[in-house]
């Protein structure tokens, strides 16, 4: 795996993108194995379902297949991810903006049930969009005026919508 | 037909239908004028929004987003070079250099009529063919239903962008999904690690997931500073004749497009190319399509929306989604407690009915806020991707929550979001999951009730003509794309 900072995609409008760039046999195969560990999950998971007796297809049936099913195209595909041109990579723009995006996302939902939907959209909002690049205060306010308009009259006086 | 026509009518002249077309129409021209938000995105960010409405506004509303989108995703592809639905990437070919050439006004209007010219077009081929798929599928039994589930899912290799293989993994993957809960026939529970798996996965987040949120991530990787706004030129409307004179390619585009649309998995895209390609090969001007040929843009755009209407007709009629649009309508659909399929047809005859003269009645003015709004659209393409993936990811939040209720669903909206963008990033498109959340039910649940009817005989499935000739079907429409694959291949190898 590479970081490349200096390493740029054309630039947007005269700001140098900042990449991260990784080989894709081994992105492949991380996300494959990831996959693969899913379907031995399942697998496993079919081995205690119980069926009714007397029926040729029963509850468990259908996962047990399956689950056989995506451990052996999962494993196709590793080989063929490991066979793969070591030089062919996959770009990820913005790495740090993506990372934090994606951190910010799995905190919302444990966030949210303590703190509550409005004490947390406001700081979470900011933030997000800061990520995204929303850096000017007035696109910021617009931002946050659209979201709470949304979640206030939308979901929660329309849609009856309980808010957390 | 005439009945059901008149009492679609009277419920379109409803105050809260009326209200769904109209902002059904405005949503689906920004969501397909702005380049990155496909209508699948903008369709399933939406569904959430029709909870609390009544069937029929809540489905005209989600169908005139389908068709508005891609009505407007012609605007981006003529102005800036910059398709907002894979479709209109043929409308850029001529679009775009009849822009450079200053006859952006002729160019865009001809889109926009033709468009309209499509869709009138294609509901009417569609009113009157419906009727006749439905009544032929209400013979159906769970080998037929079988079958037919077997038909849409072999559409992943048609769907799907990457490889054969990654195709299959996100089909197989969207199956097990499928089968957490509780298990259809026999009521025993699968995998239900937590109670609020006791009904599987939610449907709604989960797609939510996959095809809002995860474009988000890629919103952000493209997201740029301050976008300067750029002035778009006046737009200098042409007469009336200048467009009409293509009126003959209109017509063969819509009837060519409708057609190709009823083909599930099709799409609009290969209706826009085949329509252009008839259009070239049947012009006296051949050399110049590519550089501005206003037949061009006529026989993409007409083909492209006539499409549209084409996949309603196998959704409606049978349950088989034949785009990743048309399988989040499915979600829409099933949301508001409705099963798409024959019976529709029978119990809710309002639903398809609304919908075909939401799309007759909206098509007419899709035209015209294309004509008048052109600028209004135009300007549309310059907001910032950073704020649209902000709005994009508070709403996907949001909308998850709202359908359960439950801090659950939003942790199944992140995890559906980050495993999309992931696996995107290395050819697992998540077209193949969702049609397999969508099909999965139905393909497992008639598959053991033809099993248990037979007394475990396989051959039950192909003893009946109508079964048997689907699943050849649905063999040649999974091994027509790698039969292709391979010829290109040899081919390259060859050259």
């Amino acid at each position: 795996m590479s970081k490349n900072p200096s390493e740029a995609t054309p630039p947007l409008e005269g700001v140098a993108v900042k990449t991260l760039t990784v080989s894709r046999r081994i992105a492949e195969t991380v996300v494959l194995l990831i996959i693969l560990i899913v379907g031995l999950f399942f697998f496993a998971g079919s081995l205690n379902i119980g069926s009714r007796s007397g029926d040729v297809v029963g509850a468990s049936t259908f996962p047990k297949a399956l689950s056989l099913l995506l451990i052996f195209t999962t494993a196709l595909a590793i080989i063929y991810a490991l066979r793969a041109p070591p030089n062919v990579s996959i770009t990820l723009k913005r790495p740090r903006a993506v990372v934090i995006a994606i951190v910010l996302l799995i905190a919302f939902p444990p966030l949210v049930g303590m703190l509550g939907y409005y004490v947390l959209i406001v700081p979470w909002l900011i933030i997000f969009g800061w990520a995204a690049r929303v850096r000017s205060p007035m696109l910021i306010v617009i931002n946050l005026v659209t979201v709470l308009f949304v979640a206030r009259v939308v979901f929660q006086m329309i849609l009856r919508t309980p808010m957390p | 037909m005439l009945e059901n026509l008149t009492s679609a009518f009277f419920l379109m002249l409803n105050l809260n239908t009326a209200f769904a077309l109209v902002a059904g129409i405005f949503i689906g021209y920004f969501v397909g004028a702005l380049p990155g938000l496909s209508s699948s995105m903008g369709m399933a960010l939406l569904i959430p929004f029709t909870f609390g409405m009544e069937p029929v506004p809540a489905m005209v509303m989600l169908v005139t987003i389908y068709m508005a989108a891609d009505f407007a995703a012609a605007i981006p592809a003529i102005l800036v070079n910059a398709p907002g639905q894979p479709a209109a990437a043929v409308t850029a070919f001529d679009g775009f250099p009849m822009r450079e050439r200053g006859e952006a006004g002729l160019a865009l209007t001809l889109s926009v009529v033709s468009s309209g010219v499509g869709a009138v077009i294609a509901v009417i081929f569609l009113i009157f063919t419906a009727q006749a798929m439905a009544n032929w599928a209400l013979a159906f039994g769970p080998a037929e239903y079988f079958a037919l589930g077997v038909v849409g899912l072999s559409l992943i290799s048609a769907l799907s962008t990457g490889g054969m293989l990654h195709a299959l993994i996100g089909l197989f993957l969207g199956l097990l999904i499928t089968t957490v809960g509780i298990d259809p026939i026999e009521g025993k529970q699968r995998y239900v690690i937590t109670y609020s798996l006791i009904d599987g996965i939610p449907f709604l987040p989960a797609l939510i997931g996959l095809f809002a949120l995860s474009e988000v991530f890629v919103l952000i990787e493209e997201s740029r500073g301050a976008t300067k706004l750029h002035s778009v030129e006046r737009l200098v409307v042409p007469k009336i004749r200048s467009v009409f004179k293509h009126f003959r390619t209109m017509l063969q585009g819509s009837v060519l497009g409708y057609f190709i649309g009823v083909i599930p998995g099709a799409g609009s895209s290969i209706a826009s190319l085949v329509s252009y390609g008839v259009a070239r090969n049947l012009s006296k001007k051949k050399s110049s399509f590519g550089r501005g040929n206003p037949e061009g843009v006529v026989a993409s755009e007409s083909a492209n929306n006539a499409s549209v209407c084409g996949a309603l007709a196998p959704l409606l009629t049978l349950g088989i989604p034949g785009s990743a649009s048309a399988a989040v309508l499915i979600g829409g659909l099933t949301i508001q407690g409705l099963q798409p399929g024959p019976f529709l047809f029978i119990e809710n005859p309002e639903i398809p009915y609304s919908i075909f003269l939401a799309l007759l009645i909206g098509a007419p003015l899709m035209a015209a806020l294309g004509l008048f709004g052109a600028q209004l659209w135009a300007r549309v393409t310059l907001i910032p991707r950073g704020v649209v993936a902000t709005c994009v990811a508070s709403i996907s939040l949001l909308g998850s929550y709202a359908a359960t209720n439950s801090i659950f669903a939003i942790y199944i909206t992140v995890i559906f979001g980050i495993a999309g963008f992931v696996m995107r990033k290395v050819g697992i498109h998540p077209a193949p999951i969702v049609l397999a959340l969508v099909l999965g039910d139905l393909v497992e649940s008639n598959f053991r009730r033809g099993m248990r009817t037979s007394s475990g005989d396989l051959s039950y499935f192909v003893d009946k003509p109508i079964a048997a000739t689907l699943l050849i079907v649905a063999l040649v429409v999974l091994t027509l794309p790698l039969i292709g694959r391979l010829r290109r291949r040899n081919m390259q190898e060859e050259i």
